[in-house]
Parts: C-alpha cells; structure tokens; sequence
C-alpha cells in the first residue's frame, strides 16, 4: 500500500504545483498586459500645457508650436467656452458641435461626451477649454466607491489569491483521495497477483474495465502455475521412478561383484576388476540418490522435517561415523573442532537434510584427493547460529566453485553435491562459501543464521 | 538353535532375482536356511508354516506393502524384522514412526553391510537366549577384568566398584567397543541429557574410571580420548 499512497501524494502536490503555478502565472500576464497596454488617460497636465499653450492676444487667440504639436498628437478638436456661454475660440470643431453653452450643458458633458464625442476639460483664465477625440475612441468609466472599500482592495487580492490556491489544494486532495479510493482495489489486486492468488475485483466504475483485465489476467496465472507445478511434480515423480526402479539392478551388480570380490578361486587381478565395478556401482548408487534429492530440492517438493538439534552433536557423530562405520584410515583422516559456545547451540533444522550437506563435502573432500588427506570439520556459534565448516588440507576447488554465486549452478565433474549443499542452505535460510585457503587445501563454510 | 546361523530366515521380494541373489549371499555367510516369498500372500503362508526366526522384507509389494505385513506379522510373533527399501521416501517412514522395525537397509547394498545388520539384530535378540548371561557380562583388559553385573572392577591385587555414572560410561563404550562413543552419546547414557554444560563432568568420570580400569591412568591403553568427537574402548589389544 506504501507505493501507492505514494502515487497519490505526488498526484496531489503536483496538483497543488500546478495551481500555485497557475495563480503565479496570471499575476506575471496581467501585470505584463497591464504594462504594455495603459488606460488612455490623458493626464490633467496635458490638456492644462495645451490650455497654457492657447494665448490671447488682443481679442486673438493662438496656439504656439509645443502646443500644436502636443494637440495634434492626441486631440482631434478643441473649443475654448468663454464666460458668458459663447465659444470663444475653436480648432478642427466638427459642425455637429454647438457654439452656446449653458451651464447645464456644461455639467452635463464635463466629464463624459459631448454629443458622443469622448471630452477632456481645463479651467483657464479665459473661459472653459475642451478638447475632443474622435467618435468611439475612448470609453469613459467613473468608479465611485467608498474609501473604506478602497483601502481594503489590496487585501482583497490577497485574500482572493490565497482563496484560489487553498480551494486547488482542496480540490487537490479530494481528487487524490478519490483516486485512492478507485485504485486501492486495484493495487491489493496486482499485489494478489504477484502472490499467485486468485483476485475477484468489482468490475464496476472507473477502473472496472481494469479490474476485468486483472481478474482474467489471475487466473490465466493461476493456470499457468497449475500447469507448471503439474510438471514439476511429474518430472519430480519421474526421477522418483527411475531411481526406484534402478535400484533393483544396481543391487545385483552391487551384489555379485562384491561376491566376486572376496571370491578366493579368483585371480588377484580379476578380485581388482569386480571390485572396481563394485566401486562404481556404488558411485551410480550416490549419484541416483543424489538425483533424486536434487530434484525434490529443485521443485520444493521435498518437505522440511524441522526439529531442534544440537549441531555440535551432529557433527561430533558425522565424524565418529566415518572412522567407525565407514572405516576412515590412511591416507585419509577427519578431525574435530567445536567451540564450548557451539555445545550449547540448538538449530531448528532438517536433520537429514544438514547431516546430507556435511557428508556431502565430507565425500567430496575424499573423492577429490585420491592420494589422501587430513580433513578438520569445525563448528562455532555466529550470532544467532553457527558455521560448519569442513576443509581439507588436498588440491582445493576448482576456479568456478569459488564463484560463490547464490544461484546453484551445475559444474561438471562435481555432479549435483555443491547444488544438494547450496539447495539445502537456502531452505535453511543460510548460506554455503567455498574458498581455497592461502594455507592451501579447501574449506567450505555452511553459515546458518537463525 | 544353537547359533544365530541355525536361524530360519524369510526373505520376501518381488523381484526373483533378487531373492536368488540374497539366498546366495546369506548361505555363504553361513545361514544355512533361508526361506523365500515374493508377494505378501506367500509370506504369510510361509510364516504361518514355518515360523522363521528373522525376516527381510522388502517394501513395495505386488499385492501389499511390507508396513502392513509386518504389523500383521507383529500381531503373532516378536521375531526380528529388517526392512529393504527401494526408496528414499521410506526412509522417513522407518526413522519417524516406530513401526517396530528392528533396522533397516536401501538398496542398493552391499552383501557385508546386510549380513552385518541382520547378524547384529539377531545376535541382540537370541544372545542372551543362546548364551549364558554370567559369560557375557564381564569386560577384559589385560589384567582387569569388569563384572557389569556387580559393578567390580577386579585387579590382580585390589577390588574397587563402579559407580553407577562410571558404570553406565563404560557399559555405554564396551556396546560400542572398537568404536568412537561422541561425547553427546556417552552423555546421554549417564545423564541422559544433552552434553552442554557436562563437558567437564564428563572429564571428570573418565578420569575416575581410569583410575580404575588403567595401570597407569595418565596414559591411558584401554580407554582413549579422540580428539574433539569422543572417547573410544579399544577392541583388542596385544
């Protein structure tokens, strides 16, 4: 669920980005525009430097060059209203403009048009001075309000921005939650799935068309691991089978040539040759079993019998077993090493399955080096478990044990021993290293860490 | 009967060859008679007739499987029994549960190992019939002979007695004589507890039965320490 609620926390402060982004990028375009496109608004100093500009001379009024200029840069007529009513003077004055005035008229168009001309006004020493724009060019607005409103106005920006962005925020989170919503079922159901469960979503609303797909793709899976385990299983219970069934045979060879072994009306070397078939048989014998185990361990078909056991005491009885039973003697020794600590150690383990592991090196120690060795199994406490380990003071490991990759790999002339032992640890929730001491011989560690 | 060899033995197999090999590699260890079967229905008409005093059963069966003939077999006779098995699964089966099996053997095997292993169960069985129990109750070594059953030790000059730990050490070694006994075993003979926390205990008893069994006790010729397993009743010694 953690990936997921990281989904919609970023959908929402992305959401929350984009609003803030927004907020920020109109204020940037409206000041811009409000830069770049100012109200027409002829200040007072204008038309008043053009009213200065207009003298009288006599009863003649003229307008000098600055104020022409200025004029004709903005005005398109003008008329000075004298005292009594009368236009007194006049420039570019379109006929629909009257020439008498009363004070009404006068009130009335001050600050608005004069028959629909857009006018500005100065008060001069000589009467009233007008000034007007083309038809249609200039829209007057008068904003009347109190000052209170006034002088409220900067916070109402402020307050209205802030509205903005904590309504997208909102906004924000309500999506994101109802995003949560749809695609929680979802999100439990793709984790289903990784777990090879069968996922029965509600195929209604938004994601419903999803969740279909889903259920289908469940048990399209759930076949697919059906059909796969089907085989593991009948390819587990094949070599099952083989291995059964060449047990009977191997018996008989087993059998007779170690009759004819011990056989005293035999030659010498003829004893030799049935007791190198003995021999064999006996290495067809391991490599079937190992087979066997190898692929049970392979496809988990093998079930763990975990009891609590004393390592140490393992060990101790693996090595006692090779000298008493298996008649360990020159060239070849084993000795034994445990630490007080590990004495005291239990592990919840397979046993058969550890005791395989151990023999498993064991053996290959003494197949390995056919001219004898010295061969020191040791067990001490680590942490919370211990560490086995069997070396031997032969030729060592080839380069491509040393690898000590986590993943079994098959290495010819090693048969399936090392894949069994590295198999073995992995159900135990350890770990199997191999290296060649710089003291010379080999040493492998089995490192349990319950 | 006088010895084991004069046993009568069952062999059931469904393999035909198989028993002909076995026959052959049980009379040429000296068992004298030795009876066959190859399905369970024959097994029991032999055993109902004859009355073997050992039987090796093989586990799959044409018509059965050798589980339930021996528990049949149980229910009217206490003879011997030695499973053969043909597959690894069993194992589990015969070490788990406690079928009343006397051992076990997989095939495939070596003749040796069945000859030992079916001696061994029928020597533990018949011996004390066969033989007179003051015979086999007394331990040799050189000059010190062990009665077990009163727990005397006795020397060509003096007499000293076993205590019950050193006496349960020794019986535990002399079963096993010629072999390495672990530590962890002998431990759970005297004490039957684990050996943690008996490590010097343990020490402390083999010296003391030293003292006793030995000449001389810091060089020990009888009873040895191996190294890191155990300790070790020599078998013969000359």
């Amino acid at each position: 669920m953690k990936s997921l609620r990281k989904i919609i926390i970023c959908s929402i402060l992305l959401t929350a980005t984009i609003s803030l982004l927004l907020v920020v990028v109109n204020i940037i375009f409206t000041a811009n525009w409000a830069i770049k496109n100012p109200s027409v608004n002829h200040s007072k100093y204008d038309v008043g430097e053009i009213a200065d500009g207009l003298t009288n001379i006599d009863g003649t009024y003229s307008l000098n060059e600055t104020a022409t200029a200025q004029f004709d840069a903005q005005y398109s007529w003008a008329m000075l209203i004298g005292q009594n009513g009368n236009v007194v003077w006049s420039k570019n004055l379109p006929a629909d403009i009257p020439l008498t005035y009363t004070l009404t008229d006068i009130a009335t168009f001050t600050r608005w048009y004069l028959n629909d001309y857009p006018v500005s006004v100065w008060g001069s020493p000589d009467g009233l001075m007008v000034m007007g724009e083309p038809k249609g060019s200039i829209w007057k607005y008068p904003i009347t309000s109190t000052e209170a409103t006034i002088s409220q106005v900067p916070s109402y920006i402020g307050g209205f921005l802030i509205l903005n962005f904590v309504a997208a925020l909102i906004l924000a989170l309500l999506l994101g939650s109802w995003l949560y919503r749809k695609l929680k079922p979802l999100y439990e159901g793709i984790t289903a799935l990784q777990k090879k469960e069968t996922i029965i979503l509600p195929t209604k609303g938004v994601t419903g068309e999803v969740a279909r797909i889903l259920n289908e793709t469940s048990v399209v899976l759930k076949e697919q691991g059906k059909r796969l385990e089907d085989r593991d299983k009948t390819r587990t219970e094949w070599i099952a089978g083989v291995s059964h069934d060449i047990r009977t045979p191997l018996s008989m060879v087993m059998g007779y040539s170690s009759q004819l072994e011990t056989n005293p009306n035999l030659l010498p070397a003829e004893q030799d040759q049935a007791k190198i078939i003995r021999e064999q048989s006996q290495r067809i014998k391991t490599l079937v079993a190992d087979l066997n185990i190898a692929s049970k361990l392979e496809y988990e078909m093998q079930p763990l019998h975990l009891s609590n056991v004393s390592p140490a005491a393992m060990v101790r009885s693996i090595a006692a077993d090779y000298i008493n039973n298996n008649g360990l003697s020159d060239p070849y020794s084993i000795s034994l090493e445990a630490t007080e600590a590990s004495n005291g150690l239990t592990l919840l383990c397979d046993e058969e399955l550890v005791h395989r592991a151990v023999t498993n090196l064991i053996d290959n120690s003494i197949r390995h080096n056919g001219n004898g060795c010295i061969i020191n199994v040791s067990i001490m406490k680590h942490q919370d478990g211990c560490i086995i380990k069997i070396s031997d003071d032969g030729k060592g490991y080839p380069p491509e044990v040393l690898e000590n990759s986590d993943e079994p790999v098959f290495l010819e002339n090693h048969g399936l021993g090392l894949i069994i032992i590295r198999r073995i640890m992995k159900l135990h929730g350890g770990k199997a290293t191999f290296e060649n001491p710089s003291s010379g011989g080999c040493s492998a560690s089995l490192i349990f860490y319950q | 009967m006088k010895t084991i060899f004069e046993s009568t033995l069952l062999v059931v197999d469904d393999e035909p060859e198989i028993l002909i090999m076995l026959k052959k590699i049980l009379n040429q260890a000296g068992f004298s008679s030795v009876l066959t079967a190859n399905c369970c229905q024959q097994a029991r008409e032999i055993f109902g007739a004859e009355k073997p005093n050992g039987v090796i059963l093989d586990i799959m069966l044409p018509d059965g499987d050798g589980f339930s003939l021996m528990q049949e077999f149980r229910l009217k006779s206490n003879v011997p029994m030695l499973f053969l098995s043909a597959r690894d699964e069993d194992e589990n089966r015969l070490l788990g549960l406690g079928l009343g099996a006397d051992d076990y053997i997989t095939k495939p095997f070596l003749p040796r190992e069945l000859v030992l292993r079916l001696s061994g169960i029928l020597r533990r069985v018949y011996q004390p019939i066969l033989m007179p129990p003051s015979q086999d109750e007394c331990l040799v070594l050189g000059n010190v002979t062990v009665n077990f059953k009163s727990g005397v030790v006795q020397a060509r000059d003096r007499e000293k007695t076993l205590t019950a730990k050193e006496h349960a050490l020794l019986k535990k070694l002399w079963d096993n004589q010629g072999n390495i006994v672990t530590s962890d075993n002998l431990c759970h003979s005297a004490w039957g507890d684990d050996l943690y926390g008996y490590e010097n205990t343990l020490m402390v008893h083999i010296r003391r039965l030293r003292e006793k069994i030995e000449e001389d006790p810091s060089q020990p010729k009888y009873l040895l320490t191996v190294r890191g397993m155990g300790y070790k009743l020599v078998k013969d010694i000359n």
